[in-house]
């Protein structure tokens, strides 16, 4: 199918969720992405600016191949422009033709964000998927889109620039007539070549008002100019006056960057990742200077990672004790090779006051916060939300339906609001299943998510034949609604655990349908990998047989494994002392200075030996030499013996003994 | 790989090896409930059987009688573990790593002198605090030793002198079919019985009373003709029965019509291996064994009334 304009407009198929919070998830997803390989303990940049700009700027840059008629009647009033500027990430790297891409070999940033639209990633643990979320760059504007980007190559540092444009190719008044698709690439002569004259690319970005990437500093700005005038969503104003942050797009875009990045935002605590440090026409986002609601939530992410301390956070702040936070860990069965823990759920009721909803804050309420709409009446829907390792919440979900994520709990009818968030075990490894397809590669639980979602990564719904998100969700349910509705222990039920054991003789097999004891332990599963006692032993090993005690000290039966270790060399059976820190051995005892050794091995006799065996004392008593004359080894040789292990009178009767074995080392040093 | 050495004469579990009557174990509760215990091998107890017995609301009290020659043989012997003059404590010891705990019965001490009568011992292990298995052994410690020091005796009070018998192993929970059945009162206007179902997904959650149960009403006037102790391997009236019937084809027809399309493709498809089964599961056994006819309501209670009476006629003609 040859791509269109038109097509690609609409290709992301969102048309309820507003364009700048598209913009914000698919930009800042991107931005980390980049930024994936960088110094971990610094954060991932954006930054997002916002101002005016002239047309001729436009017109100056685009002189060909714009109908720059067009775009005056277009554009008759001053226009905007934003820039997304990410820096600490990688840049737009790689092969910048598909031509110069080598057989199998990676296209690169580059080519995978100007040109291969709509082309699927396959890295688990990347934000962004499908390759259609940076359609939304083009629904911003007049669908123009400038790409430029600082990358650091083997002779120092690139600056790359390209520009596209993307518009309905059925529009009477497109700014490009020169093609049929709607679709056109502004670059260096061949147009389909990024410009790489750092005096070009200065010129036009001084037309735009962008800052060029200058010393080590690498990274990409996306620039939107021509910006259409109606992307703030529309508010409800019957119920009330529009929240601040719809009066301008700077605004939007700041609490659009809390709603979807509340976890990873200003977060040094985020886990799998850089943290994420935002700013809008540079004034940084600071988590202290996130709204009440998303400052809760990035405290349950914190909570449920384990390293922020509890003492200062948000929700202690707010009063807000430690068992008042809801934690349940989700457990699913049948769904993975391991344990059956899908992730952790952190919930937590929070009061109008709690939320600084009152005054002297008059903080927003959550539902205007998170889904632009005024506020309802107690009970407020409880709202959850969820991510993968990215730490983009994926959605805010208040519905009240039985299987929701909510599993129908409708709210507390005192007016506290519950937010609840989802967190998967990444790393749990999926079970080959039929049902789902089988793979022939392992899939974790984050690969499953990740291909659960869609173009705009809005939803997890689960791959044909699958159930993990659907149970995921269903234990999610079933947790919120006891937490809001906990069942009441009732003192007058009771098991009849009589008439459950017969009932169950009469309908059920005997076993697997209860865990109940009655016909002993569990039926034991078979153990794959366990050594059969008596095959081939590589080292060797000593059982004690029988122990007496006489008055010099204590007469031992032993048996040695020989062992296929090196199976000629001498094995040795060694005494050393017993402590708290492990066995001292002889050669540690007299390095100590701890004085006479303790024990002595002394009398060794074998007893079974078919083979001409030589026992000799060595190390002054603390050890025994078993040597095998000229005969080779057969595998499973065994020996008996017996030994005694004498006390001396300093200590040894108090001190207990410990018997090893080891192979003799002709360096001296023994294995 | 090494072996520490006992740095005094200790014992390795002498009795009960070759004699079944020099160690017996005893198992009772409160009020009169036989917690139901069955050796099943040598050293396994499992708890249950044909038992009112449940580990959360009633305790267990495990007693323990030893013949009194061959123990006084075994720790003041020859080979024993002591001398005449000394004064050993024998006790019950419980251990188990699935109920997160272990303790020691009362002691009972023990001298060489001519005495008569078992040694009985025995430990209470109060409600709802075993779960999964657990070891149960006769351990033997040092009391009092008075006599000079002779080697390979221990000589201090409190030494561990070892296991006088094997341990043995009490299973409580296993994996043994168990059918959520409740008592509660729901008042004596109140029906007979009542399906408990807050399953979320059946193909999800265990066949337990936590998500799914048949509720029989105890203050209804009805209530104690539902069991009919005269039965002995049945115990359940002809009105229970009924009662059973009814619920099971709810269950069924509720799981079908929650599972919607994928309901047939479940019942076709081979049993899980794993874990405790499901809500579905268990209605995918009863569907089998009972060949039941799940194509209308009407048919599926008559089919499962016909499959109990069956099971009823097959399990009183074995008894």
């Amino acid at each position: 199918m040859q791509e269109s304009g038109a097509f690609l407009l609409r290709a992301l198929q969102n048309e309820e969720a507003p364009l700048l919070d598209l913009l914000v998830r698919e930009s800042v997803q991107n931005a980390l992405d980049a930024g994936r390989k960088g110094n971990q303990d610094l954060p991932v940049s954006v930054n997002f600016h916002i101002r005016e700009h002239s047309l001729g700027a436009i017109a100056s840059i685009f002189s060909e191949g714009l109908n720059l008629q067009t775009l005056g009647k277009r554009y008759p009033r001053t226009a905007k422009l934003l820039e997304i500027r990410d820096s600490g990430t990688e840049g737009l790297t790689g092969p910048m033709t598909f031509d110069s891409v080598v057989a199998n070999g990676q296209h690169g940033n580059f080519l995978k964000l100007v040109f291969e639209i709509g082309r699927t990633r396959t890295d688990d643990s990347a934000g962004g998927s499908w390759g259609l979320g940076k359609t939304c760059y083009f629904r911003m504007g007049a669908g123009l889109v400038i790409y430029y980007s600082r990358i650091e190559i083997s002779e120092g540092y690139e600056e790359r620039l390209v520009a596209s444009l993307v518009e309905d190719e059925s529009r009477v008044d497109r700014l490009q007539l020169m093609t049929q698709t709607g679709i056109a690439w502004w670059g260096a002569n061949d147009r389909l070549q990024a410009i790489t004259a750092p005096k070009d690319i200065h010129n036009i970005l001084k037309a735009l008002g962008v800052q060029p990437f200058t010393g080590k500093t690498t990274g990409t700005a996306i620039i939107i100019p021509l910006l259409k005038e109606n992307l703030l969503p529309v508010f409800d104003h019957e119920d009330g006056a529009a929240p601040w942050w719809h009066s301008s797009y700077e605004d939007y875009v700041n609490v659009a960057i809390q709603r979807w990045f509340s976890a990873r935002l200003d977060n040094p605590f985020f886990a799998s990742g850089r943290y994420l440090s935002a700013s809008v026409n540079g004034m940084e986002i600071a988590s202290a200077d996130m709204l009440p609601i998303f400052r809760a939530s990035q405290c349950l992410y914190d909570r449920a990672i384990g390293e922020a301390p509890e003492e200062g956070d948000y929700l202690t702040a707010r009063g807000i004790k430690s068992d008042e936070v809801f934690c349940k860990a989700i457990q699913l069965r049948g769904e993975f090779v391991a344990s059956g823990h899908a992730g952790w759920l952190l919930g937590v009721a929070l009061t109008s006051r709690q939320l600084q909803m009152e005054a002297p804050d008059n903080a927003p309420n959550p539902e205007t916060c998170i889904f632009s709409r005024p506020g309802s009446g107690a009970p407020h829907r409880p709202i959850v939300t969820f991510m993968r390792s990215p730490g983009m919440n994926i959605c805010w979900d208040d519905s009240i339906d039985s299987r929701s994520w909510a599993g129908g709990f409708a709210g507390f009818a005192d007016g506290r609001y519950v937010v609840a968030l989802f967190l998967p075990d990444s790393e749990q490894e999926l079970l080959p299943s039929e049902a789902r397809g089988l793979r022939s590669t392992i899939q974790n639980l984050e690969g499953y998510l990740r291909s659960c979602e869609r173009a705009d990564h809005a939803a997890w719904v689960d791959l044909n034949g699958g159930r993990v998100v659907q149970k995921i969700r269903a234990q999610c349910g079933r947790a919120l609604k006891e937490f809001g509705v906990p069942p009441q222990p009732s003192v007058t039920v009771k098991p009849l655990m009589r008439m459950s054991r017969k009932l169950a003789e009469l309908v059920l097999p005997s076993r697997g349908f209860g865990g109940d004891g009655r016909f002993g332990k569990a039926s034991p599963r078979a153990v794959i990998g366990q050594r059969a006692r008596g095959g081939a032993l590589l080292s060797p090993e000593l059982e004690i047989m029988e122990v007496r005690h006489a008055a010099s000290g204590i007469v031992m039966k032993w048996c040695l494994r020989w062992g296929m270790v090196l199976p000629n060399i001498p094995r040795e059976i060694t005494v050393s002392v017993d402590s708290e820190a492990g066995p001292i051995t002889f050669d540690t005892w007299v390095e100590s200075g701890l004085g006479a050794f303790p024990f002595r091995l002394e009398s060794p006799r074998i007893i079974n030996a078919t083979l001409a065996v030589k026992s000799m004392e060595v190390a002054d008593g603390a050890a025994v030499r078993l040597t095998i004359g000229t005969v080779s080894v057969q595998p499973g040789l065994m020996l008996e013996g017996e030994l005694h292990v004498r006390m001396t009178e300093f200590g040894g009767k108090l001190l207990r003994p410990v018997i090893g074995v080891r192979i003799f080392d002709s360096n001296g040093v023994a294995e | 790989m090494s072996t520490r050495l006992p740095l005094y004469r200790m014992l390795n579990a002498p009795l009960g090896g070759g004699s079944e009557s020099e160690v017996t174990y005893v198992f009772r509760s409160d009020d009169g409930i036989d917690p139901g215990a069955t050796a099943v091998s040598g050293d396994q107890y499992a708890l249950g059987k044909d038992s009112d017995w449940n580990p959360a609301e009633h305790p267990l009290v495990v007693q323990c009688v030893i013949e009194r020659a061959p123990l006084l043989e075994a720790i003041f012997g020859p080979h024993g573990v002591v001398n005449t003059e000394a004064e050993v404590l024998l006790t019950l010891e419980w251990a188990s790593a699935d109920s997160c705990w272990r303790t020691l019965g009362p002691v009972h001490s023990l001298r060489h002198k001519a005495e008569d009568g078992d040694v009985v011992l025995d430990i209470e292990l109060e409600p709802g605090t075993v779960r999964g298995s657990g070891l149960l052994s006769v351990q033997v410690f040092l009391g009092r030793y008075t006599a000079e020091f002779v080697p390979g005796f221990a000589h201090q009070p409190g030494a561990r002198l070892g296991l006088l018998a094997q341990s043995i192993e009490i299973v409580i929970d296993g994996d043994g079919s168990l059918f959520p059945v409740l008592e509660e009162s729901l008042g004596a206007e109140g029906p007979l019985w009542e399906l408990k179902a807050c399953w979320s997904d059946p193909q999800d959650e265990p066949f337990s009373s936590d998500y799914v149960a048949l509720v029989l009403n105890n203050a209804h006037p009805h209530f104690e003709q539902l069991r009919d102790r005269r039965a002995l391997n049945i115990e359940q009236s002809p009105l229970m029965r009924q009662v059973f019937a009814a619920w099971l084809a709810l269950v069924i027809a509720q799981v079908k019509e929650d599972m919607g399309v994928q309901f047939d493709t479940y019942v076709g498809a081979p049993d899980a291996d794993e874990g405790i089964a499901s809500i579905a599961d268990a209605v995918r056994s009863f569907i089998r064994l009972g060949d039941l006819k799940t194509g209308s309501l009407p048919e599926l209670f008559i089919s499962t009334q016909c499959w109990l009476d069956h099971r009823v006629r097959e399990l009183e003609s074995a008894a």
